[in-house]
């Protein structure tokens, strides 16, 4: 190991109790960059540069939690507008079988199709909004994963596993390249929903700084969303610094005593960076600051649209901050007592509506305006759900308008925007019946691979040895789908 | 698992399996050779090479598509044709897309014409002239004898303690041990720790609690005179207290992946996971023997017992095998099963023998001496094992339950609670009806059966015959004793893994740092012959866990000051000047020249403050949890997260798997790096995250609890001075210097000038859940704001 010269050692240990701590880590970083190590720790979260050029600097994952319809969505398919009422050829597959739901023939989506843009890209009537930007989309039509239930799904899709603890998509992509702003956490995940598990966005056995940092969770509005335990109820912030200026000279008198020494400086250091993220965070979490014209064009202050708008708007200040990965989850809050997110076993018509009319707008304004800032081009934004749905239909309840498309991992669609990707794209494909993936088929390990290699990440190289092992997000699957990318 | 586009069901591999035959078109006549050509090998190379031949950057699935001797020794899952038989022939099979998640290519299927082609080139006999030598593949031949001189597979033996030159040094044999070593590196012990650190680093090491100031007062007399006897009393006295197996039990807990759900997408609460962790701490606190543990938890149900309190104990404790976490809802029933018992072995393996066994599930261990074959032998017993039981309708399967007595006299709780958590019962697994071997899984796929493996154990591990598995038993109970029998099973390996252990709980880190991983990848340990030497004397005494951490806390190694990371470190008096810099030789400390300063865990911390702030509530044992069912939804977890908070210790906290975060009651646990319960762990990560400044700046919790600490300080008679040296002395076990209380003085006045009352007047019912006392004045949110401070710095949440 080498050791840091004194000097900058000395020079570290008599003034990480500042501000100044915040350039220190810059140049601590700097240092792991390349490749010195050193016994104080180095910023974990400084930027590292990636192993080829990347197209991409940053994602902005938009997740519809629940398994939006593809077949209702952006996958056209007119032989089963045809062939609604008919069986499914061939019958419905084991997997939905034996899950013992009560499944019937086929059915024809009930929304008006039109093509887009210049690419023509078809797209029904639920996004409006988005379709302006057809000419932007990379559609990927021929996705499919495992986990038929939602809680497995959501974890394939966040960490590439089901019954393992791995890390997230966000904390493989801050362990690799750390973040551009050192006063907010590196990954980000807004309003997640809880009763999944904070699996989906934890750092499993990467280092705890790369898990990703929740904005509120569902269940809560957008504007009621916060970083846990960000504020103080009691104390302002300038008897909070005097608080915490006791607090480090004691911290200094017991460093002189004890060994530990890269364990104690960086408990130091995380006070500081605590007490930065109290003061930042709200800043960049805060809309206030945005002009009227803007918080509009997202939806804001529109019932409907409210809580999504805001998550976007969030997102678009966190890009320009410098965070790596901001992660969106848009999920209804129960406005009607059988529609629950983008899960439509039932209601399929209205509960489609009800969640596409609560993203659709916010989404295009994000696009827009991360064009008029350019950062679109370097931003990656995908968007999706845990699995797709069925063709043919569910049957609960005794009414047919109640009925709606069962869970279906076997196919389902995905887009993603900016960021180095083909716009107005369409890639691979599902069967007649929009039911399983066939052509050009991606698997969720074929996504990570491609995400990663967009941010100029190799999946195979982006390895954490844990147990023994080197760990992928991969495992030891993916393979980078070259022909979306522009 | 998973399915992966390569993956060849059963039913292709049966129907391919069959003898290749003699190919009809031995000699191809020139119309087959010349359609060949044509047709079938620009195909080949456009479609298949890319994955299937010697020029493949990674040849998948072992398969050569490039000569024909590479479709006639086939891949992993056989042949690759039949000539003559388009039904038989796998190629066919699988780029006409017959059997899910084995379609072929991977991306695009080929065209329908193209598919008739090969259909017409398999139908001609498959004519074929091109040569070429099929790479043997790079198997990696397992040799179970060379396996077993890796140092963690030898049989154990205590060694001669070592001469050392400074024999006034040494109070113990571990000692002597670690002397020699540093000696040989020019090397000297720094100083002994003082004895308030002393007293503070046994208290929490012992118990998980800090010493009060009388109780550290008193050591600080006695080991004025003699420091040995001081740290030998005081060690026998910790470790008769209940609050060792409460510290003990939960890092046995931890490497158990212990919680009270399932977690994931049926998170379902395990009503009765309760008793296996208090069935844990009466372990540790019992001293029981660390071998009957082992079996206990692997095979209790089928040991003979005494009496039925007994026989309770040990189903209870097959509970081991069952708190993990269990893909209850995939619906292939099967895989299910094999999930489970994957996950049950691989625990087996890092928990009580530091090997990744989990490895071996797909092909042979590609590190360690351990065959795929050892793995199903070892799937055998489990899978002849039951541990969850098929749904009663729905998609859901269920865990096994075992019917109990509650003895009522030791569970007073019971009756109260009888509705809300069911029958006496324990999370527990029973032998199956008709035990079997199990095939090797090909590339563990389910579905995907290679040969069958006689039930059976590990064979590097293994000296001389193996136990025989009765053909009607699971062959857990001879597992069990094969676990840790020291001269013809693992029994080495497990003592050696358990001594390890505990080293690393009491010295910071173990003598093979790598705690969970005593294979090829795991490191080397630092000093051979000590571990062996305490491995064997821990088999001497019986597996006694209490006497093994006695003898290595009242060593001098123990003792060790933590002093800071100075080029100018303190050594002891040396009269010779050959003395070097340890930093430079050993800045890892691996030769224990000091002791490693480590943060309190999550446990420590959180009971600290709650001892200090007077509302740690002390009942130990039984449930927790106050609801049971499904968790996944919002309303079901706020059952959960009680109005009146668990104010036990840490350790009876409910733990539900990937809910922790539902509860606010239970942040703290996440946020300070509480064990993952899907995964052993033996080392947690102890990281310094802003979150958790955040927490201890900013928590209800933490704020709730310096306001009662400051309740209770200023309830001391006194003045302030004495009242601040005193609270030094409670949370961080020495009294403050004058400077120190100077500056204290100094915030809490500034601070009363403040005023806080208004503040926190709107937060009171807000923001503190469960305040049940009147709002504070000035002064106590003054002295509030100083007990908080404490309880955020370095010092407090650090162990010297």
């Amino acid at each position: 190991m080498n050791r840091m010269p004194l000097t900058r050692r000395h020079l570290l240990r008599h003034s990480a109790c500042g501000f100044g701590s915040l350039a220190l880590a810059g140049l601590l970083g700097e240092q792991q960059a390349h490749g010195a190590s050193s016994q104080l720790a180095p910023n974990p979260l400084a930027p590292r540069p990636p192993h080829f050029a990347p197209k991409a600097k940053r994602v902005i994952f938009l997740y519809m939690s629940g398994g939006p319809s593809q077949m209702d969505t952006f996958d056209y398919k007119p032989l089963l507008q045809r062939d609604h009422g008919k069986p499914l050829p061939g019958g419905v597959p084991e997997l939905q079988k034996a899950a013992g739901r009560r499944l019937g023939t086929l059915l024809g989506s009930p929304f008006k199709w039109a093509q887009h843009g210049q690419s023509g890209l078809h797209i029904s009537e639920l996004f409006p909004n988005v379709a302006h930007h057809a000419d932007d989309l990379c559609v990927i039509k021929s996705m499919h994963t495992e986990g038929f239930d939602h809680a497995n799904a959501t974890l394939k899709f966040n960490t590439g596993a089901i019954t393992s603890a791995r890390p997230s998509m966000g904390s493989w992509i801050t362990y690799g390249l750390g973040t551009d702003n050192a006063s907010l956490p590196g990954f980000l995940t807004i309003c997640p929903d809880r009763t999944r598990g904070t699996r989906n966005y934890s750092n499993a056995f990467l280092p705890a700084i790369y898990q990703g940092t929740a904005i509120g969770h569902d269940g809560t509005p957008t504007r009621e969303a916060d970083i846990r335990h960000l504020t103080n109820a009691e104390l302002s912030p300038d008897l909070q610094r005097e608080q915490l200026a006791f607090i480090q000279s004691l911290n200094r008198d017991h460093q002189q005593r004890a060994s530990a020494g890269g364990q104690l400086e960086g408990l130091i250091q995380s006070f500081e960076l605590a007490f930065r993220m109290q003061a930042e965070a709200p800043k960049w979490m805060g809309l206030e600051s945005e002009p009227t014209h803007v918080l509009d064009s997202y939806g804001i202050g529109d019932d409907e649209t409210d809580d999504f708008g805001r998550q976007c708007l969030m997102a678009r200040r966190f890009a320009e901050a410098g965070v790596r990965f901001i992660q969106l989850t848009h999920t209804i809050r129960r406005r009607h007592n059988k529609i629950a997110q983008w899960d439509q076993h039932q209601y399929l018509e209205e509960g489609l509506r009800l969640n596409s009319n609560a993203v659709d707008k916010p989404i295009a304004a994000l696009l827009a305006d991360l064009k008029q800032r350019g950062l679109f081009d370097d931003t990656l934004v995908l968007w999706g759900g845990e699995f797709g749905r069925t063709s043919v239909l569910e049957m609960r309840g005794k009414d047919s308008t109640q009925w709606g498309r069962d869970h279906n991992p076997l196919g389902f669609t995905v887009w993603m925007a900016g960021g180095g990707v083909k716009g107005g794209y369409s890639h691979g494909a599902t069967d007649d019946y929009g039911y399983r993936a066939v052509d050009n088929k991606v698997h969720i390990h074929d996504l990570h691979a491609t995400i990663l290699h967009l941010l100029g990440l190799d999946h195979e190289r982006l390895t954490y040895r844990y147990a023994g092992r080197d760990f992928r997000l991969t495992d030891v699957y993916g393979n980078v789908v070259h022909d979306i990318i522009a | 698992m998973h399915a992966s586009a390569r993956r060849v069901m059963a039913t292709v591999m049966v129907l391919a399996a069959a003898s290749v035959g003699v190919a009809r078109g031995a000699s191809a006549s020139d119309d087959d050779l010349h359609f060949f050509e044509r047709e079938v090998r620009p195909l080949l190379a456009e479609r298949c090479y890319e994955c299937h031949s010697t020029q493949s950057k990674k040849v998948k699935g072992g398969l050569y598509l490039d000569s024909r001797d590479g479709w006639v020794a086939g891949g992993d899952s056989g042949p690759a044709i039949v000539p003559g038989d388009v039904k038989q022939s796998l190629v066919l099979c699988v780029v006409r897309h017959e059997v899910p998640d084995t379609e072929m290519p991977p991306k695009q299927k080929l065209t329908p014409e193209q598919i008739d082609v090969l259909e017409q080139w398999v139908k001609r006999g498959a004519p074929d002239p091109r040569k070429g030598v099929v790479p043997t593949r790079a198997k990696r031949v397992i040799d179970i004898e060379a396996g077993r001189a890796f140092w963690s597979f030898r049989p154990l033996r205590s060694h001669d303690t070592p001469a050392v030159r400074d024999a006034a040094w040494p109070r113990t044999d571990i000692d002597r041990f670690i002397l020699a070593r540093l000696e040989a590196a020019g090397l000297r012990p720094v100083a002994d720790a003082d004895a308030h650190t002393l007293i503070r680093r046994l208290r929490y090491d012992l118990t998980g609690l800090p010493p009060a100031p009388d109780e550290a007062e008193a050591f600080v007399a006695a080991a004025r005179s003699d420091t040995q006897a001081a740290v030998e009393a005081a060690v026998d006295r910790l470790l008769a207290t209940p609050e060792f197996g409460e510290r003990w039990g939960r890092y046995w807990l931890d490497v158990a992946r212990y919680a009270d759900s399932n977690g994931g997408g049926v998170n379902y609460t395990y009503d009765n996971a309760w008793r296996y962790r208090d069935y844990v701490i009466a372990a540790f606190n019992d001293d029981k023997p660390y071998d009957a543990f082992v079996r206990e938890q692997i095979a209790g149900d089928l040991m003979p017992s005494d009496t039925p309190r007994q026989r309770a104990d040990r189903v209870i404790a097959t509970g081991f095998l069952l708190v993990g976490p269990k893909p209850l809802a995939k619906y292939d029933k099967q895989a299910l099963k094999l999930d489970v018992v994957d996950e049950q072995i691989d625990t087996l393996g890092r928990t009580f023998l530091g090997l990744t066994l989990g490895c071996a599930r797909c092909h042979d261990h590609k590190f360690d001496p351990v065959s795929q074959a050892d793995y199903y032998a070892m799937a055998g017993v489990f899978m002849s094992t039951v541990s969850v039981r098929p749904p009663k309708g729905g998609p859901i399967s269920t865990w096994n339950k075992v019917s109990i007595p509650v003895d009522e006299k030791h569970e007073p709780w019971y009756a109260a609670r009888q509705k809300q958590l069911g029958k006496g019962e324990a999370l527990a697994v029973q032998d199956a009806d008709k035990p079997h071997d199990e095939h090797v899984r090909i590339r563990g796929q389910s579905a995907t059966l290679g040969d069958e493996v006689p039930r059976g154990f590990l064979r590097v591990a293994t000296r001389g015959d193996a136990p025989t598995i009765p053909a009607d038993t699971s062959g857990r109970a001879q597992l069990a004793v094969w676990l840790t029998d020291v001269d013809t099973g693992a029994g080495a390996l497990s003592a050696r893994v358990m001594v390890n252990r505990v080293w690393h709980h009491l010295l910071g880190s173990g003598i093979v740092p790598t705690v969970d991983n005593f294979g090829e990848r795991g490191e080397r340990p630092s000093h051979p012959q000590l571990l062996d030497t305490l491995a064997a004397q821990f088999v001497d005494d019986g597996w006694s866990v209490k006497h093994l951490v006695r003898r290595i806390a009242t060593s001098r190694v123990y003792r060790l000051a933590a002093v800071p990371d100075e080029p100018d470190v303190t050594t002891s008096a040396d009269p010779q000047s050959t003395t070097r810099n340890p930093q430079s030789v050993d800045p890892d400390n691996r030769l224990r020249w000091r002791a490693e300063g480590r943060r309190l865990d999550v446990e420590a911390i959180r009971d600290t403050i709650l001892t200090i702030s007077g509302r740690l509530d002390e009942q130990r044992g039984g449930p927790t949890l106050t609801y049971a069912g499904r968790l996944n939804a919002e309303g079901n977890y706020k059952k959960l997260d009680v109005p009146n908070p668990i104010y036990r210790r840490g350790v009876y906290l409910p733990i539900l798997r990937d809910g922790m975060s539902m509860m606010d009651s239970m942040d703290m646990l996440e946020t300070f790096d509480f064990a993952d319960p899907s995964m052993v762990t033996g080392d947690r990560a102890s990281t310094t995250v802003p979150t958790q400044a955040l927490y201890l700046m900013n928590s209800p919790f933490v704020m709730k609890h310096a306001e009662l600490a400051a309740t209770q300080l200023l309830k001391r008679d006194g003045d302030d001075a004495p009242r601040v040296r005193w609270f030094f002395e409670r949370a961080m076990g020495r009294p403050a210097t004058d400077h120190e209380i100077a500056q204290s003085l100094k915030l809490i006045n500034h601070f009363t000038t403040v005023d806080l009352t208004r503040a926190a007047a709107a937060t009171h019912k807000a923001d503190k859940p469960g305040n049940d006392d009147k709002p504070a004045d000035a002064r106590t949110l003054a002295w509030a704001v100083f007990c908080q401070s404490i309880f955020s710095c370095n010092e407090f949440l650090f162990l010297n």
